[in-house]
């Protein structure tokens, strides 16, 4: 044992040497083979030649203090990862001939090559850059932007609303029951919890469906969340467990007299949303697990990603995944369901300080920017996860966000009663005046999907339709 | 240019001090990365074995480090920087589900001027023997060469970042070394056979 420490100790100091100086000799108590070896693994693990390193330093200096110098409202708090643009070279080949047409020929890659440069492929690489710090001008708009046209009081508070993908339909989710209303304010079913708490109860007032009991977990108390499917002829329902929430997503056809249990994930879910083909739910749980189900509810495919909010892409190409850390991550979504390892992962690491999170996810519906509400600001990412803006806001808490269906629109509902509408429009975004007709927080915003109304959802047990007027 | 950087990584700077500067003005971080940079480069490099990942790592780490700086509480700013570089590369290697991949193909990187071709020829079938002895131990002994030689930490650094004491460091690399030497004897009378 003791020799071995002596060994170790000797070992230990000609290495020490080694890195002052790559000529100094071994000690006499260390053997040669080991003194060899060791001089060897310096070599190997510290033979990097200097010049392009010195580019590297350079480069990646640039890079640290220009994120460094980047205030956002955490400061010190966020970082993440842009992915970048690089240009790949490409080779024109040129054929030997008539000394006319290899001008001509010459000319014409040129040009082709002038197109091919201007669109990049993105490659696999992540860069951290700044957040741009122009302001987008917030000034609010002298014009009303839109007009509450119908409130609807509800029996308790409105925890979620949202319009069916054809437009037939306004579901409205309530601490106790879930509404579906047509265009005309009417409500045409419900879905609520028996008196005694054990079955769901159906009701219908078209004369269409008959009542209808539905068989209720004991564990089912109220439902969190809802997301249609893209048909408009189900609604996947995911339930609360006390203060938390169920491992189990229920489908309620809207018009069938039964609703079913749908899948059941190993841990208790915290997002619910559709592949916009209609064939896969995805469903986001507290262990972290993104999953793929099919519509016979099999699971197809299960990634570690997050435990807080997801966004799939309306191209379905990616997903925005945030973590209750306040992390974000962003994957390409084909890979993820394919099981491929190598989706794209770029990582937004979040502060661990409590109340610092991520707390909306919205993609524009031509998936070309993803909005992600970190605390008070909103931070504008394009599709290859590169942010291009950043707009605090300082008017409440943000709730929830919905883009309108031509993306010239972003609705913002807070805590403070407002709705907010901003128009989008490239780098500019301007704020119209802010909308009050509920006298509590609003929880939801909904678009139609003709874009004509906006509907939002409050703790005043209210829905508000507002009519917004077409822009020039 | 590399003599300048070990002058640079040698002389005497308050490491405390600089980075208290820093958390006023982050430029000021300037010494500390000049001091580290070739260090935490090195051992992205080993750990992920491509230079464009690990120029990203690098990034990440020391934009980490800034970010970071009221986590520092003392001590030796090497184990502290290496600490986030670890944690940061870990979880990156993870991520990727990947482990480990051995630099053994892009020899570019080596510096090998002022050699002959017969002698360059020679040390690299022997460097990427070694590498590929070394792409074979388990992932915390190569984790434990990546730190005291890339990252030229001490032993004691090192034992900071793992939770061990000096003495168990020295023990063990001098057990992956023994190891080491056995395999490459054994690989090289093979060869001679």
């Amino acid at each position: 044992m003791k020799q071995t420490l002596e060994q170790a100790a000797a070992l230990d100091s000609y290495i020490d040497r080694l890195a002052k100086d790559p000529n100094t000799a071994p000690p006499l108590n260390l053997d040669r083979q080991s003194a060899t070896l060791v001089r060897a693994l310096a070599e190997l693990e510290q033979g990097i030649s200097t010049g392009p390193v010195e580019e590297v330093k350079e480069r990646t200096w640039q890079k640290v203090l220009g994120t460094a110098q980047t205030e956002l409202d955490a400061p010190g708090e966020l970082l993440y990862l842009n992915r970048v643009m690089r240009r790949k070279p490409r080779l024109a080949m040129v054929g030997l001939g008539l000394v006319a047409s290899l001008a001509i020929a010459v000319l014409v890659i040129s040009v082709v090559l002038a197109v091919f440069s201007n669109n990049p492929e993105p490659i696999s690489q992540g860069y951290v850059t700044a957040i741009p710090r122009a302001t987008p001008n917030l000034t609010p708009l002298p014009t009303i932007a839109a007009s509450a046209s119908r409130t609807t009081a509800f029996d308790s508070e409105v925890m979620q609303v949202a319009y069916s993908p054809d437009g037939k339909y306004l579901a409205v989710v309530t601490s106790r029951k879930l509404y579906l209303q047509d265009r005309n304010g009417q409500t045409v079913k419900t879905l609520s919890k028996s008196d005694n708490n054990s079955h769901f109860v159906i009701s219908s007032k078209d004369g269409q469906t008959p009542p209808a009991q539905l068989e209720s977990k004991p564990d089912d108390s109220s439902i969190v969340k809802i997301a249609w499917a893209p048909d408009s002829q189900s609604l996947a329902i995911l339930n609360g467990v006390g203060t938390g929430k169920s491992t189990a997503v229920r489908l309620w056809r809207i018009n069938e007299p039964t609703d079913r249990d749908f899948v059941e994930a190993p841990s208790p879910v915290t997002d619910i949303g559709w592949k916009p083909d209609g064939q896969r739910l995805l469903t986001l749980s507290q262990d972290k697990g993104l999953r793929f189900w099919d519509l016979s509810g099999q699971m197809i495919v299960n990634r570690l990603t997050g435990d807080g909010l997801m966004a799939l892409s309306p191209d379905e190409k990616t997903v925005g995944v945030s973590s209750t850390n306040g992390g974000f991550n962003y994957y390409e979504a084909g890979a993820l369901e394919t099981g491929q390892k190598d989706a794209l992962n770029f990582g937004m690491g979040g502060s661990y300080k409590p109340g610092f999170a991520i707390k909306g996810l919205a993609w524009a519906n031509d998936s070309q920017t993803l909005v992600i509400v970190y605390n008070s600001s909103l931070l504008f990412m394009n599709k290859i996860g590169t942010f291009t803006k950043q707009v605090s806001f300082t008017a409440g808490n943000i709730t929830s966000l919905n883009w309108s269906p031509d993306d010239r629109y972003l609705a913002i509902g807070t805590d403070n009663n407002q709705l907010n509408l901003w128009q989008v429009n490239g780098e500019n975004v301007q704020a119209f005046a802010p909308l009050t007709r509920h006298v509590a927080p609003i929880n939801s915003v909904s678009w139609s999907p003709d874009g004509k109304s906006l509907a939002t959802g409050s703790d005043d047990h209210s829905v508000v339709e507002w009519t917004v007027p077409e822009q020039g | 240019m590399e003599i300048i950087s070990r002058m640079l990584e040698d002389s005497p700077l308050d490491e405390a001090a600089t980075i208290e500067q820093a958390r006023h003005d982050p430029a000021c971080f300037a010494p500390l990365y000049e001091r580290y940079f070739l260090k935490i480069y090195r051992y992205c490099l080993r750990r992920t074995g491509q230079a464009e990942e690990a120029e990203d790592l690098t990034s990440l780490i020391f934009t980490r480090a800034l970010h970071g700086l009221a986590g520092y509480r003392g001590g030796s700013v090497a184990a502290w920087l290496f600490q986030i570089a670890r944690n940061t590369t870990l979880n990156h290697l993870q991520k990727k589900g990947r482990r480990y991949v051995p630099l053994t193909e892009d020899l570019s990187l080596y510096d090998t001027s002022g050699e002959d071709a017969l002698d360059r020829l020679i040390r690299l079938e022997n460097r990427q023997q070694l590498a590929r002895l070394v792409a074979a131990l388990p992932d915390d002994q190569r984790d434990l060469l990546d730190l005291r030689f890339a990252g030229g930490l001490s032993a004691r650094e090192i034992g900071v970042i793992l939770g061990k004491s000096e003495g168990n460091i020295r023990v063990a690399l001098h057990r992956v070394i023994e190891r080491l030497r056995k395999q490459y004897r054994h690989r090289s009378e093979e060869g001679a056979e």
